[in-house]
């Protein structure tokens, strides 16, 4: 559990802050001035940071409503992210938040009216457009739910907005609060998948597939849209048998018209991102494939991999789904 | 071998690495006396107004800094270079503050350090909550005897951070303070026996402590280690920076497809960095689709 809860003073009598208070009442609780003085200090160890992170309570000011990396999107013309909070509770190898940022400690944004009016925002301003929106990129969406209260919130907003699509994007089978609620044809929750054994491996502090499945198949029943999102796909020895084994678990479990959509990309990182990581994880087996480097400075399985992995997944999902619901990831 | 109980504390130190990965700035000797018995420190003579204690067995240096945050700044750099500390080692600064409430004798970790003077702010140190408990400390050029803000007041920590974070990551940065004093039990009663007394009523914490601390350094050693092979390989022929970065890199993704192989199994020709690392390139390459990564 969070033992120690770093503040920024403005927000302290913010009701976001004053839920985080009661959900964490043991925890210490210690003013700071702005969270970049604790979050981006230099010479900060991630690794060992993560064992025992903090959570940073703060108020965000500029760049709430982002476009996607291209490559990122689905369907819709226009693709937008928020983050209201930074890091996640689970701890995978392969997470580029490792990469991303010095700090393993979490900080939440606590004014998620401002997220909110931008939205709108951005909304009215590309209303000519389908739009989709994204929360759980530089985050789990759910994961910290019974703490933020973040997702309650969130999809009272987007109710008003039938016209456009939210994915909340999670491995969390923390779903109580969706379940109790009626499902809103316009979000869909994706959940990111691996097959178990790499699961067991990589999604340190993770659900289960098992779980993960399960959390998917009770909302289904309930009228929510599922997202199926197998990003980043792991290579290993035996990767056919495995993501052939899991597509077909799945899809024996969840009705193919409560999928929304199935999108996937392979392991990928930035040049300078990959050298950080790698240099967290001397010894992960992940890390230590030859990946190559392509023109665009990205690093990656290489040309023969990708194309092999690409081409069989596509068809694996194409036995059991339609070509218009699955998306190729590059961003 | 490490003396009786304190096994605890043993490292597996390569040959490459510095023998200290416990360094300690403490201001006086009071303070330290507890820990010099503890540890089985020695009086090293470094010819020099510093004093320095240390037990090579256990991988334990420490400092005595003399009173003040300039002091303390100056003995952590002066520890760093007399042994050449690596930066997998632990720094702790330990010593007595006065705090703002009773009661006297406590042990707390001090998670936050601002210096009023300075107007800036470190966090140091992974958080041991389970142990004892974390609060912030205002650094002060002189003994507090007002104790208006809920922190602990000390007179060196924030020095101590200022130097020691640049030499190891800032998890392995620690200020452990015994209260001392309060508003009930003012300054002008400490006596050295009764500093003593504190240091030595905490050691059981302590104990604890640095048990933990030992598993993250060792973590650290084994992130940054190099393996004694590639030590050898480096002193023999040269390696630019760029060359010498992209062979340790190489190495490890090869040392993990190959663990019961050395560099010697290779049998480079020509000898040169080019060649070493090509080989390496090569020899990882071929067969990567069938070998098991996860």
């Amino acid at each position: 559990m969070i033992d120690t809860v770093y503040f920024e003073e403005e927000v302290l009598q913010h009701p976001t802050a004053t839920r985080v208070r009661k959900a964490l009442p043991k925890a210490n609780w210690v003013p700071i001035n702005r969270f970049q003085e604790l979050f981006n200090i230099r010479n900060q160890n991630f690794r060992i940071q993560k064992k025992n992170p903090a959570l940073i309570l703060a108020k965000k000011f500029e760049n709430f409503v982002l476009p996607v990396p291209s490559g990122f999107g689905m369907n819709s013309n226009k693709n937008f992210y928020f983050s209201h909070m930074y890091n996640c509770l689970y701890d995978c190898d392969y997470c580029f938040l490792q990469g991303l940022y010095s700090s393993a400690n979490y900080v939440l944004f606590v004014n998620y009216e401002d997220f909110f009016e931008h939205i709108s925002h951005t909304i009215e301003k590309n209303k000519n457009d389908s739009q989709m929106f994204f929360s759980g990129y530089d985050c789990d969406s759910l994961a910290f739910d019974k703490i933020s209260g973040f997702s309650n919130q969130l999809l009272q907003f987007f109710e008003k907005y039938q016209n456009v699509e939210v994915e909340l994007r999670t491995k969390s089978v923390v779903t109580k609060s969706l379940i109790k609620r009626p499902a809103i044809k316009n979000c869909i929750i994706a959940f990111s998948l691996s097959p178990n054994k790499i699961a067991e491996k990589l999604d340190n502090k993770a659900p289960s597939i098992r779980r993960r499945i399960k959390a998917m198949k009770d909302l289904a029943d309930c009228g929510w849209l599922i997202g199926l999102r197998f990003d980043p796909l792991i290579y290993t020895n035996d990767w056919k048998v495995q993501y052939s084994e899991l597509i077909c678990e799945i899809m024996g479990q969840i009705n193919v018209s409560s999928i929304h959509s199935v999108s996937y990309g392979l392991l990928r990182f930035p040049k300078k991102m990959y050298k950080k990581i790698s240099n967290l994880h001397n010894t992960t087996g992940l890390f230590a494939f030859p990946l190559d480097i392509n023109n665009n400075g990205v690093t990656s399985y290489g040309k023969e991999i990708e194309s092999e992995m690409y081409h069989f997944i596509q068809k694996e999902l194409q036995r059991y789904l339609p070509a218009k619901k699955i998306f190729h990831c590059t961003g | 071998m490490p003396s009786e109980g304190l096994n605890f504390l043993s490292k597996d130190v390569s040959s490459n690495s510095c023998i200290y990965s416990t360094c300690w700035v403490i201001a006086l000797r009071a303070e330290a006396a507890p820990i010099i018995k503890f540890l089985k420190l020695k009086n090293v003579n470094t010819q020099s107004n510093f004093t320095i204690y240390a037990n090579e067995e256990l991988g334990h240096a420490l400092i005595i800094s003399g009173v003040g945050a300039i002091k303390s700044a100056a003995a952590t750099a002066f520890l760093k270079a007399y042994f050449n500390i690596k930066n997998h080692a632990a720094w702790i600064n330990l010593g007595i503050a006065g705090y703002y409430t009773e009661p006297v004798g406590n042990l707390y970790q001090a998670i936050k350090v601002f210096s009023p003077v300075h107007q800036r702010t470190f966090f140091p140190g992974f958080r041991f909550s389970k142990i004892i408990p974390g609060t912030s400390l205002l650094t002060v050029n002189k003994a507090e005897t007002n104790y208006n803000n809920p922190v602990l007041y000390d007179m060196e920590a924030f020095g101590f951070c200022e130097v020691a974070s640049a030499f190891s990551c800032n998890e392995l940065i620690f200020v452990f303070k015994v209260v001392s004093d309060t508003p009930e039990n003012p300054i002008k009663k400490l006596k050295s026996s009764i500093i003593e007394d504190l240091i030595n009523e905490n050691l059981r914490d302590l104990k604890e402590l640095l048990s933990e601390i030992n598993k993250l350094s060792e973590l650290e050693i084994e992130r940054l280690k190099i393996s004694d092979e590639v030590i050898e390989i480096e002193n023999s022929i040269h390696f630019s920076k760029t060359n010498s970065f992209k062979f340790r890199q190489l190495y490890k993704k090869w040392k993990f497809a190959n663990p019961r192989k050395t560099l010697k199994d290779l049998h480079f020709s020509k000898k040169n960095a080019k060649e070493i690392i090509s080989v390496l390139e090569n020899n990882i390459s071929s067969n990567k689709k069938n070998r098991d990564y996860i």
